[in-house]
């Protein structure tokens, strides 16, 4: 079984800008049964994803609740999110903590110094 | 050239109309959602001083498992989501409105991509029946950067202003052989029957190839990625079509 949110963030008020996360859609799959609730065109069930477990492109038919599990990789800019509520077989945690050689970089920022 | 080397000169490439305020307004808020996948890139959501929204993409931010599903560096990741608004800048504006601002920006001691918040909804096909022409020209763009991930979460639609913004760009400018999830323009233009150039299209691809170093990019891009970039524009302009989906 897993649950997932899907979160989008609002502008706070001028003196603050804090951001609230909203959250837009709420999906529920447990093996083949699956239930939406929020703004269901946002769960687009046609889209494949990436599986983080075996490098395979997944699609919803093919193993629904992997597929959700795997959604997350597909949102890329954090005006919409997807946050994992519960998971009963999560993606282990060493195929997520792989490591690579990493050239430190310096970038002048706005005022000029070397960061 | 080292990735350093390389940061140095899109740096250096840095500076217009849509990308000055990106390179100099305040940051007044930079918030990372607290309960982000580990399997997805850190992003940080942006409030600038000129009230304007974006998106932070740290280098160090960038989940290497997925980066490496793709058959990228992470490093690139950040650099790709700066070409390609370079090359849209640069190919001209009717391929700069559809694509999201980025540069690259330091932020509390870290480098990364930042881009400007592209309004509307998304998993929306409006644009294909709204605005064809910028639909087309997405299709078109898509296939010369060798985007390997638009599906229809990767671009918002504006109805009221008829904006289309294609967002995320970190899996692009992909070689042969490389993962590609899903094209949605590049699908759409061919299953209409309409992968041919047209005279706009063609004009771009020339100016790109007779310009010294492919608009820039092949100054900050790794070195195979600018060769299969030219490639791609080669066999496009060669075809009159832009290229099939995942042909890279």
């Amino acid at each position: 079984m897993i649950e997932l949110e899907l979160r989008t963030p609002q502008a706070g008020v001028a003196a603050s800008h804090e951001a609230i996360w909203e959250p837009v859609a709420r999906l529920r799959v447990e093996g083949h049964v699956h239930e939406v609730s929020g703004e269901q065109r946002l769960i687009d069930f046609s889209m494949p994803v990436l599986s983080l477990r075996t490098g395979q492109q997944i699609r919803f038919e093919d193993d629904p609740e992997e597929w959700a599990r795997n959604l997350p990789t597909i949102f890329h800019a954090p005006d919409l999110v997807v946050v994992v509520i519960e998971d009963d077989n999560p993606i282990p945690e060493n195929l997520l903590s792989l490591d690579a050689e990493r050239e430190p970089i310096r970038l002048r920022d706005r005022i000029g110094a070397w960061t | 050239m080292s990735l350093q080397d390389r940061v140095d000169e899109l740096a250096a490439q840095q500076g217009s109309t849509e990308e000055d305020h990106l390179l100099h307004a305040q940051i007044v808020r930079y918030e990372r959602h607290g309960t982000a996948h580990p399997g997805v890139n850190e992003t940080y959501y942006v409030v600038l001083d000129d009230g304007g929204e974006a998106f932070h993409k740290p280098f160090s931010g960038v989940a290497v498992p997925t980066a490496q599903h793709y058959g990228h560096h992470p490093d690139e990741v950040p650099m790709h989501e700066c070409g390609a608004w370079r090359l849209a800048h640069r190919l001209g504006p009717a391929y700069a409105e559809i694509v999201a601002p980025c540069v690259l920006r330091a932020h509390q001691g870290e480098a990364g991509a930042l881009s400007a918040r592209q309004f509307g909804l998304p998993l929306t096909d409006e644009p294909l029946t709204r605005v064809p022409d910028r639909a087309r020209a997405a299709a078109f763009f898509d296939s010369l950067i060798a985007q390997q991930d638009r599906h229809a979460g990767n671009y918002r639609w504006d109805g009221d202003a008829e904006k289309l913004g294609l967002i995320d760009h970190g899996f692009a400018f992909a070689g042969p052989g490389q993962y590609v999830n899903q094209s949605f323009f590049v699908a759409w233009r061919w299953a209409r029957d309409e992968q041919a150039l047209i005279d706009a299209d063609q004009q771009a691809l020339r100016n790109l190839l007779e310009s010294r170093d492919l608009h820039g990019l092949g100054r900050f891009l790794l070195p195979e990625e600018a060769e299969a970039l030219a490639a791609r524009a080669d066999l496009m302009l060669e075809r009159s079509s832009i290229l099939a989906v995942g042909e890279f």
